[in-house]
């Protein structure tokens, strides 16, 4: 089958901020065909548009916000973009994936994807109407927080419309600031909230517009009713729409496997359980077209926590009252800060309190574990800059003022510190992933955990293609296992679609490639065989590795925080278990044979040339 | 007669039903364009459908001096003759519901019609929820 995006429409808005000047262009087919859409696209023109070495603060940075192939279609799961850019926060890859309302409404607004060059004389936010981009003026938004500002965007450009906005951390450049979109949905890793902020851009409120054409409206809408009729009876969709994310809190407690006080420990107490969390919630909603409703609507004036929440800013920071949590998280969402970085960098500063290494002369204050408004305090002093707030503010890149200029109690890899929760000691494959995601210490790029559910040979056989050894402990076939898991969220990443109905992600019944396939061909006579889109996968992945290889990356920075190797897991299942270097030195062998990279993890230049059409130099395609 | 019926507090916002409306009618994925709307506010915190409630006294009816809504005086149930409307919004106005859309691009008022001919309505198939239902 030849591989054709049919109606599929991709087209983009390039909005010079420094000249206040837009202009508009379709994404070439060859491009669309390689990379599809969401990441995907995202990082192609991201490799194709920004130099190496760019300070990511500078107005030489390029930041995109990108929809999906499917976004705002409707099918099950599809209101998601990316947004990419180089990352304040690692120095590399910065891409964040996120749900909300604002993707489906900027689709249908006629902007299938937004590049933000340059930088803006002032405060300004974007309009986004009938395929048209409008620059105004956001003097008064500035200084708002999340909620405040898009409020207001509501009431003064138009009710119907939905926005993405930074608050005052992304204002103020904070390397870890999110991109918000409603109460809680982030664009949550890496910093691009600053990123937005050093361009001066508050908003983007996307509103009006003709929608998308839906190529084939009776099979897509049959198609997409068998699809949720078939996810919502699956046992593993039906928990996470009871109590969302925080039930993963309870397991990798179990394994003893929960990162606790900045990971000197592995087990936590059991008031952060899901049923513990769910006495604080009214309702659980939804993203747009979801058919999960993981997200909680707390009763403090809120959403969430999502179980990296109750992690971060609970057991890591050694707090266990689960109302004290849901406060911060709220005020972390109502600032505009990804949490993970927040609770990761705040419990970093914690243990080197602790150990004596900074000391109130740095701090301002004792810094200790389990010290709830001392963590509020910190909060809003990093939001602000101010005072120790502002060396936080700084995440890894504040290594050196923290005394600890290796970075010896930092729980991140390529400068990001990590985002899941777990404690990845215990499972290998799980390590392996973190290792070489491409932005960093991620979780969402490649989990692999169908392992531990001891599902039968065969269905493993038929998922990785060959034999994977079960025990979660064991290195042999581990890079089997991420590089399908990191392939297929390449493919759902770039379709907008959200990763609990991906197959893989928490089991191996949600959608897979032909699930996708099809919804494509119904959708926009779009003609993707399951090969293409494995095909698509593999584009992604080596084009990201080739973007961060470009700044820098190589084996060297495929590796695990230090304690993984040194220290054991002290507590549950996974106790003893930690991370053999000699070991993980093979495993890296072997991934990167199975990927085609480099003994030093360098994609080849063959491939990057098979890759980068004369598109990416600057030319046609 | 059977008619849909709407529970909000099983409705999660998602406008699954809204896209679906539209992509049956119009064949084109854009949630100003359905029938049935979801009115929700996340900093308010609310989400509710709005919809055709088929009023027994429906004040559109009277309200549209086009004839382009009628009543059936058998079933209750409410006709719109879409090539009669002339967009002068009375209905939008009068609608107790806010079940009366407006397509401003085309000038004409965008009313549930239960989606006449189908066994089931698009917004019914596709509610994961059950929060939209079709029953007598």
């Amino acid at each position: 089958m030849t591989v054709s995006i049919g109606t599929m429409r991709s087209n983009v808005a390039i909005v010079d901020l420094t000249a206040g000047k837009i202009t508009y262009e379709d994404t070439p087919e060859d491009v669309v065909r390689k990379f599809i859409g969401g990441r995907g696209l995202n990082s192609a023109y991201l490799h194709r548009m920004l130099p190496k070495n760019v300070d990511p603060l500078s107005p030489a940075n390029v930041m995109l916000i990108g929809t999906g192939a499917l976004t705002g279609t409707g099918c099950p799961n599809s209101g998601r973009f990316n947004a990419t850019a180089k990352s304040p926060e690692s120095l590399r890859l910065g891409d964040a994936n996120c749900g909300g309302f604002f993707a489906p409404k900027l689709r249908h607004s006629g902007i299938d994807r937004i590049i933000l060059l340059g930088k803006a004389k002032g405060p300004v936010y974007l309009v986004v109407n009938d395929g048209k981009v409008h620059i105004e003026d956001a003097s008064e938004y500035w200084g708002m927080d999340i909620n405040e500002t898009q409020i207001a965007l509501n009431n003064d450009v138009d009710p119907t419309g939905d926005a993405i906005c930074i608050g005052p951390a992304g204002e103020n450049m904070v390397r870890f600031a999110c991109i918000m979109t409603g109460v809680k949905n982030a664009a949550g890793r890496g910093g691009l909230g600053a990123v937005m902020g050093s361009k001066n851009v508050k908003a983007v409120i996307a509103t009006g517009g003709d929608g998308l054409k839906i190529a084939n409206p009776d099979s897509f809408l049959e198609y997409c009713e068998f699809l949720k009729d078939y996810l919502i009876d699956s046992s593993i969709i039906k928990v996470l729409g009871r109590v969302g994310t925080p039930l993963l809190y309870e397991v990798s407690n179990h394994l003893g496997a929960i990162r606790t006080r900045n990971s000197q420990d592995s087990s936590f107490e059991s008031t952060l359980d899901a049923e513990e969390i769910h006495k604080h919630v009214s309702k659980m909603i939804s993203c747009h077209s979801c058919v999960v409703h993981c997200r909680h609507r707390n009763v403090y004036d809120g959403e969430g926590p999502e179980y990296t929440t109750i992690g971060l800013l609970g057991a890591n920071l050694g707090i266990s009252d689960p109302e004290q949590v849901i406060h911060l998280n709220n005020l972390v969402n109502r600032l505009g800060l990804d949490v993970s970085s927040t609770g990761g960098v705040i419990s970093w500063a914690m243990e080197l309190y602790q150990k004596g290494i900074i000391d109130d002369s740095i701090t301002g204050e004792p810094i200790n574990f389990d010290d709830y408004d001392l963590v509020v305090r910190l909060i809003n002093a990093i939001s602000k800059r101010e005072g120790f707030g502002d060396i936080l503010a700084d995440s890894s890149q504040a290594a050196e003022k923290l005394n600890d200029p290796e970075k010896k109690y930092l729980t991140a890899i390529k400068d990001l510190p990590q985002s899941d929760p777990h404690d990845c000691r215990y499972m290998k494959a799980f390590a392996l992933g973190i290792a070489t995601a491409s932005r960093g210490a991620d979780h969402l790029r490649s989990r692999g955990t169908l392992e531990v559910f001891n599902l039968p040979k065969e269905l493993l056989l038929e998922i990785y293609g060959d034999e994977v050894v079960r025990d979660p402990t064991a290195y042999d076939t581990k890079e089997l296992v991420v590089v399908a898991h990191e392939n297929i969220y390449a493919v759902v990443d770039a379709m907008g679609i959200c990763k609990f109905i991906c197959h893989g992600f928490n089991s191996p019944k949600l959608l897979k490639y032909e699930h996708y396939s099809k919804l494509l061909e119904t959708a926009f006579d779009a003609k993707f065989s399951e090969a293409d889109l494995r095909d698509v996968a593999r584009n992604i992945v080596d084009l990201e590795r080739s973007f961060i290889n470009r700044e820098g990356v190589s084996r060297k920075d495929d590796t695990l925080p230090r304690r993984y190797f040194d220290e054991p897991l002290p507590h549950g299942t996974g106790k003893g278990e930690r991370i053999d270097r000699e070991k993980f030195r093979e495993m890296l062998d072997r991934f990167y044979k199975l990927r085609g990279w480099s003994d030093d993890g360098i994609v080849p230049d063959e491939r990057i040339t098979e890759l980068v059409s004369s598109w990416h130099a600057g030319g046609d395609a | 007669m059977r008619r849909i019926f709407t529970n909000h507090e099983l409705c999660t916002g998602c406008r699954a039903c809204t896209m679906a409306c539209a992509i049956s009618h119009f064949g084109i994925a854009n949630e100003s364009l359905g029938a049935i709307r979801i009115l929700r506010n996340p900093f308010l915190e609310y989400e509710f459908q709005a919809l055709c409630r088929i009023c027994d006294e429906p004040e559109c009816v009277a309200a549209c001096m086009a004839v382009a809504l009628t009543r059936d005086p058998e079933t209750g149930q409410i006709k719109y003759i879409r090539e009669r409307c002339v967009g002068c919004w009375m209905c939008v106005s009068v609608c107790p519901h806010q079940a009366v859309v407006q397509d401003e691009k085309a000038g004409k008022a965008i009313l549930c019609d239960q989606c006449d001919g189908r066994d089931k309505p698009a917004c019914v198939a596709s509610c994961a929820t059950k929060a939209i239902a079709f029953t007598e």
